[in-house]
């Protein structure tokens, strides 16, 4: 894994090809296109820069690791118009959070130069609890001028749950608590009452109150730097640089989907809980607009899986930006004057206060992202003009493990296993998905490596692998994901395991155009095995199958369980989708497959009609025969709906 | 050519404008869900493929709908959906020369009013 394989987009205001941009040309004003391209690369470099420093000085394998983080730049009135190249929806909420410190903070306390404010209150701006983001004015000369911020998901901020999710809550006072935003430091001084009021309430205070200084540090360093370029070049041409920015992107933005056919797409998503949610989106395009109907979707839970408005907007940008922006600079001030979001009060993707949001970035604004992408990628698939811009759909449910316990040194701990991030990615128009590509909401996402993770805390992989046949099938496959297998070592108990996913009980990543979708996340425990007589006896099972004892299948979307020595993990997490009919897959393409081992024999014969032989040969006339025989099923097992008088569309 | 994909074109124009898929197949007008003009097939949502649901958490509340085309038996769709759900109409294409208000009916899509609709078992 590495890059989304769809490419992190060029310095912001290019065009793509070292020219400035003809659609925003008009927009940078004043300043010189050079200039405005040198300025607004620059800043690009600055967030890469605060994004470096937040994760060279947190202590936290969430950002460390797994790049759960992001960064972002934004204008004096808090619109963002640079985020940096991680998780997007981070970013995108800092702008809501910093227009409300305007207000909040306007007649009281004030907002002066060296001060910082975090939060992570959803109905403010964070997209959930876990997620809070530290933000920083900047000023030159006693003048706000900006704003930068910063983003970590932190790993345990207290409530009755360890971790993300809180089980059994009905409403956000169940959940961790809340910060609406508050000063943390002042003038320059960290306020210590403050500190220690949000460290009190977290099971975890080293690791949190480390991550804190690594987000102020952030944001410390990008304000620093963007004083350094208004010294340079003055405060009247980097403002002409930030707005220009904007506005370039929007034009560029507008004249993109005026190449694009105009048209309703619709995709149902669904969030299993304590019932099924759907998501539901319609997305319509009419000239160089985009218009997001979440009205439709389920009414909202007590708890834990809701998102908030601002959160659903920044998902519904956070699809936009991979599926139509690759070739401009990421401004999501200048993207959303192109894009409206509906959505409806009291929905799970809009929650009414007190509804609880626990978990959703991996549910509620999670589909939100897929949903929206899901209708993206089909309106790229109805022109031939941008079909090389076409990716099915990505890995539609984050599967997450949150562990507490004792560590193998007899230490507290907590973590926050995140390898399913290494999700398949969706088929492309003229090629296959990337297996464990990552996924959609960030660029730059990668997971730890198996020996950090087993250095941090009492783990032993047996084994991380591709795993074949996890994909969507299609004449362009979606991307295989990653399979897990660990048991606990050097301790005697993990007493606090909480597995949670959406997508367990139906695929999230859809196919598109007559291909399958991908598998389902999974998670089981089989209880009292022989792993450590095998061990000991020099043998490492891989596989679950390899080892005897009592399989435990989780029937709900939300567990929490503990694990012993000789019980044995596994998790699958999900692939990403296919792209038109796996018949019309050339059989040279499922060849190669099961030559790598991506592919199984049986699944080739059976989604692909193609007949590998034992010696890894096509043979074509058994092929032949296997296709025809599945559109001969097709035929005969099949039935017209509008000659049925089906209900429906 | 309009079309929704590489495998569904729009034939015509206006609010005559017609799906027609690749082979030559028509599939009813634009202004309709080209899926209920489709050979449909609804079984167990393990039907999607071999690592979908395998110790089938969710019983039978998803389903696995199929769509080919009556013509050349192409598979033209894939859809999840819960049990009774009305079908998706995922992709409606507007026509450049297409008369406002032809947008089919509304509501379509949620999440209530679901009818069970026909088809074999897979």
């Amino acid at each position: 894994m590495g890059s989304s394989g769809n490419g992190a987009p060029p310095p912001m205001g290019s065009s793509g090809n070292g020219a400035p941009a003809p659609a925003g040309s008009a927009a940078i004003g004043a300043v010189d296109p050079v200039l405005f391209e040198i300025l607004s690369s620059r800043l690009s470099a600055i967030n890469d820069e605060s994004a470096m420093t937040m994760r060279l000085v947190s202590g936290s394998p969430v950002a460390n690791e797994a790049y759960d983080m992001n960064v972002g730049l934004m204008d004096a009135d808090g619109e963002c118009f640079a985020i940096g190249m991680y998780i997007t929806i981070h970013s995108l909420a800092l702008s809501a959070t910093v227009k409300d410190i305007k207000r909040r903070f306007a007649d009281n306390l004030g907002i002066g130069p060296g001060d910082v404010f975090m939060s992570n209150d959803p109905y403010v701006g964070a997209c959930h609890q876990m997620d809070v983001a530290v933000v920083a004015p900047i000023f030159w000369e006693g003048e706000l001028v900006g704003w930068t911020g910063s983003t970590v998901h932190q790993i345990d901020l207290g409530g009755p749950v360890e971790g993300q999710v809180q089980i059994g809550a009905t409403s956000i006072w169940g959940e961790q608590p809340l910060f609406p935003p508050i000063k943390i430091v002042e003038a320059g001084r960290t306020r210590s009452d403050v500190e220690q009021g949000y460290l009190r309430r977290t099971r975890l205070p080293h690791l949190v109150g480390l991550d804190l200084r690594a987000m102020i540090a952030g944001c410390n360093v990008g304000a620093a730097r963007v004083q350094d370029l208004i010294g340079r070049y003055g405060l009247d041409t980097v403002r002409a640089v930030i707005a220009g920015v904007s506005s370039a992107t929007e034009a560029r933005f507008r004249a993109r989907l005026a190449e694009l056919p105009d048209g309703t797409w619709s995709h149902r998503g669904y969030i299993e809980y304590d019932d099924v949610y759907p998501v539901v989106v319609e997305m319509t395009k009419r000239g160089d607009s985009l218009v997001f109907d979440f009205t439709k979707s389920a009414d909202q839970a007590g708890a834990v899986i809701n998102c908030t408005r601002p959160a659903c907007v920044g998902a519904t940008v956070a699809a936009v930006l991979p599926y139509l922006c690759f070739d401009m600079a990421w401004s999501p001030a200048g993207l959303q004057r192109a894009i409206e979001v509906r959505t409806r009060e009291g929905s799970v993707v809009h929650a009414a206060w007190p509804a609880g949001v626990s978990k959703a970035t991996t549910t509620g604004s999670f589909m939100a992202t897929i949903a929206s992408g899901v209708c993206l990628s089909k309106m790229l698939a109805a022109t031939e003009d941008h079909l090389d811009h076409f990716m099915s759909t990505w890995m539609g449910g984050l599967y997450v493990e949150d562990m507490f316990g004792i560590d193998q040194r007899g230490n507290f701990f907590g973590a926050a296993i995140l390898d399913a991030m290494a999700g398949g990615s969706g088929a492309r128009a003229r090629s296959d998905g990337l297996d464990a590509g990552g996924f959609l909401d960030s660029p730059s996402a990668i997971i730890a490596n198996i020996e950090d993770i087993e250095y941090s805390y009492p783990l032993l992989y047996l084994s991380r692998r591709i795993q074949a046949d996890t994909g969507g099938a299609g004449r362009y496959r979606g991307g295989n994901t990653l399979a897990m297998t660990y048991v606990i070592h050097d301790v005697d108990e993990l007493p606090t395991k909480i597995m949670h996913a959406i997508g367990t009980c139906q695929p999230g990543s859809i196919g598109v155009a007559g291909a399958y979708p991908s598998n389902t996340n999974q998670f089981v425990i089989k209880r009292g095995t022989n792993v450590r007589a095998l061990l000991d006896g020099g043998a490492v099972p891989t596989h679950i199958d390899e080892v005897d004892g009592e399989l435990e299948i989780f029937a709900d979307s939300i567990a929490r369980t503990s694990q012993r020595p000789d019980d044995v993990y596994r998790y699958v997490a999900m692939g990403g989708g296919g792209y038109l009919d796996p018949l019309d897959r050339d059989p040279r393409r499922v060849q190669a497959d099961v030559i790598d081992g991506v592919v199984t024999v049986a699944h080739a014969a059976e989604a692909y009609g193609v007949v590998v032989a034992s010696d890894g040969t096509v043979d074509s006339e058994a092929t032949e025969a296997r296709r025809a025989e599945i559109r001969d099923q097709r035929r005969r097992s099949a039935a017209v709906p509008a000659m049925a008088g089906a209900a429906g569309a | 050519m309009a079309r929704l994909n590489e495998q569904i074109e729009i034939a015509g124009g206006g609010a005559g404008a017609r799906h027609v898929c690749r082979c030559g197949r028509d599939l009813g007008p634009v202004t309709e869900n080209y899926k209920r003009h489709a050979l449909m097939r609804e079984g167990p949502v393990q039907n999607a493929g071999p690592w979908v649901d395998p110790h089938s958490i969710g019983g039978d509340r998803f389903v696995c709908r199929q769509f080919f085309c009556p013509g050349c038996l192409t598979q033209l769709d894939v859809e999840i959906a819960q049990r009774g759900e009305p079908l998706l109409w995922d992709a409606r294409i507007r026509m450049p020369d297409e008369p406002e208000g032809a947008e089919g009916p509304e509501g379509a899509n949620g999440p209530e009013g679901a009818s069970k609709p026909e088809g074999s078992e897979g």
